[in-house]
């Protein structure tokens, strides 16, 4: 079947109300302590303010201080009881000792979101075991480690809370170039309904924020040149790349009590990204021929 | 959620326990709301010039043009696939999935032609999308229903028309659902049909379906 006339393209691109307009109302998260792995940068850090603007005190854990500190500089300014926590979520005894310290200054953590993360292209065939590892044991042991402690915490002081997780729209299809990630990602969205199962009786909630393209400082791939967002917002069919407020409203109102009867799900956020299918393609060209293994943008 | 979804009328098609605290969520958010409980009604449409007609009559209800459609499920009706009849089957796939695509579509061509976002919520029960025993035509419908709300998110994402659902055992269970479950069911709809969520399209989500 031809189509005769061409559509005009539509230009009706919607955008989340401003960081000054949170979802949240103010104090809806007031009297709960945050961890934030990862929340230095990027998404975490995003998170990490969402929580904080709604009254939160918030701990900032990632590998490298300075960055925490940056980050919890930031939710500072905000109005917020913050603290930097340098921390390896590979290790347990470095995860316990993160929450021992933000228990020390903010009290004691009620909710906990695992953004702590990192992706690199990589073939397949050409992945070395450490590659493999760094990928896989951040994302998988970190998210399960650090969730493991705060339950065992919050079970033994008879409290419940809330447990947000950072997982990819890419998990229910992966993509060529990415097996480390791609598997990483999917076990947080399982490990997200086994440890919801696991833990409702102690009144623990665990829910999944799973996300398409949001770009960031440190993601790779952006610091190029400026209008590099907007081309890569033209391959989405919303029209744009996701905008850091509302992947971190997102996280914040999972762990909300706005959502108290939400447990073991998962919020794909992703401009539908992931359904961009035609039944017509380019050309399938073979990854480790491509110029860039994950595609070149437009 | 306060403000949530002010300025906004929403068009809520179907009854059940679910549809009824969605509605109550919707005001409490700052929506107008159009209700049609008689799905019986809306399922005997079978041609443009009355769906046409029937979202002018519910338009007709709100001085604010409608922005929001959320279409809930029609009450399930188990029969054991062998002793389903023709008009049986056609009337629940009438009702289930068909009623909903033309509800969807002729919303999202009123929203096109007037440069308007709009918002398309899918409500349906969990355990007819899974598939049960005496349940065929209704899964099979459920199945259409998930797909399509992924296809059409797709298709109307540029004119910044956003489709989800929830799926969840709360829309099944009606009134003996827990309140603290209709409540984030309620919650999370007005969510979903918010500008919070403008860049969540084309997702299928439960309440807790543990």
């Amino acid at each position: 079947m031809t189509v005769s006339a061409k559509p005009q393209p539509a230009t009706r691109l919607q955008e989340p109300p401003e960081w000054d307009r949170p979802p949240l109302p103010p104090g809806c998260l007031a009297g709960h302590v945050a961890i934030v792995t990862g929340g230095g940068s990027g998404m975490g850090l995003a998170m990490a303010r969402a929580i904080a603007q709604a009254g939160a005190a918030v701990a900032v854990v990632g590998r490298t201080q300075s960055r925490v500190d940056e980050g919890a500089a930031e939710l500072k300014e905000l109005g917020a009881r913050a603290t930097g926590l340098s921390a390896e979520v590979r290790n347990p005894s470095s995860i316990a000792a993160a929450f021992d310290r933000a228990e020390a200054e903010l009290g004691p953590v009620s909710l906990l979101a695992n953004n702590a993360g990192a992706n690199f292209p990589a073939l397949a065939e050409t992945m070395s075991a450490n590659a493999w590892r760094a990928i896989t044991q951040i994302a998988i042991d970190g998210t399960f480690l650090c969730s493991a402690e705060f339950a065992r915490r919050r079970i033994a002081a008879g409290q419940g809370g809330a447990i947000v997780n950072n997982s990819a729209q890419y998990v229910w299809s992966g993509f060529a170039g990415d097996a480390h990630s791609a598997a990483a990602k999917s076990a947080i969205v399982g490990m997200t309904r086994v440890m919801a199962r696991d833990w409702a009786p102690y009144g623990i909630r665990v829910n999944c924020v799973a996300a398409g393209f949001f770009p960031h400082a440190r993601a790779i791939g952006t610091d190029r040149e400026p209008g590099y967002e907007d081309r890569l917002g033209t391959m989405i069919p919303a029209g744009r790349v996701g905008r850091m407020r509302e992947f971190g409203w997102a996280g914040a109102l999972m762990v909300s009590p706005m959502m108290q009867g939400v447990s073991g799900e998962t919020l794909i956020i992703d401009g539908a990204d992931r359904l961009r299918r035609q039944l017509m393609h380019p050309a399938f060209e073979e990854p480790r021929l491509r110029a860039e293994v994950w595609g070149t943008a437009p | 959620m306060s403000g949530w979804l002010s300025g906004q009328a929403a068009l809520i098609l179907g009854d059940g326990k679910a549809a009824d605290v969605i509605a109550d969520s919707f005001l409490a958010a700052g929506a107008v709301l159009v209700r049609n409980n008689v799905a019986s009604d809306f399922a005997k449409i079978c041609n443009a010039e009355q769906i046409s007609a029937f979202m002018d009559s519910m338009q007709a209800l709100s001085a604010t043009p409608l922005s929001i459609l959320v279409v809930a499920d029609a009450a399930p009706a188990w029969q054991s696939a062998e002793n389903i009849t023709l008009a049986s089957w056609q009337d629940t796939t009438a009702s289930h999935l068909d009623m909903r695509f033309y509800a969807a579509a002729e919303c999202a061509r009123r929203w096109i032609a007037a440069s308007r976002p709009g918002a398309i919520l899918h409500l349906m029960g969990r355990d007819v999308l899974q598939g049960s025993a005496g349940s065929a035509a209704q899964v099979g419908s459920a199945a259409g229903v998930e797909n399509m709300v992924k296809t059409l998110a797709v298709e109307w994402a540029r004119d910044g028309i956003r489709s989800n659902a929830i799926v969840s055992r709360y829309v099944e269970m009606n009134g003996e659902a827990p309140a603290e479950g209709l409540r984030a069911l309620g919650m999370l709809a007005c969510y979903l049909c918010s500008d919070y969520a403008a860049y969540v399209t084309g997702c299928l989500m439960g309440v807790n379906e543990l």
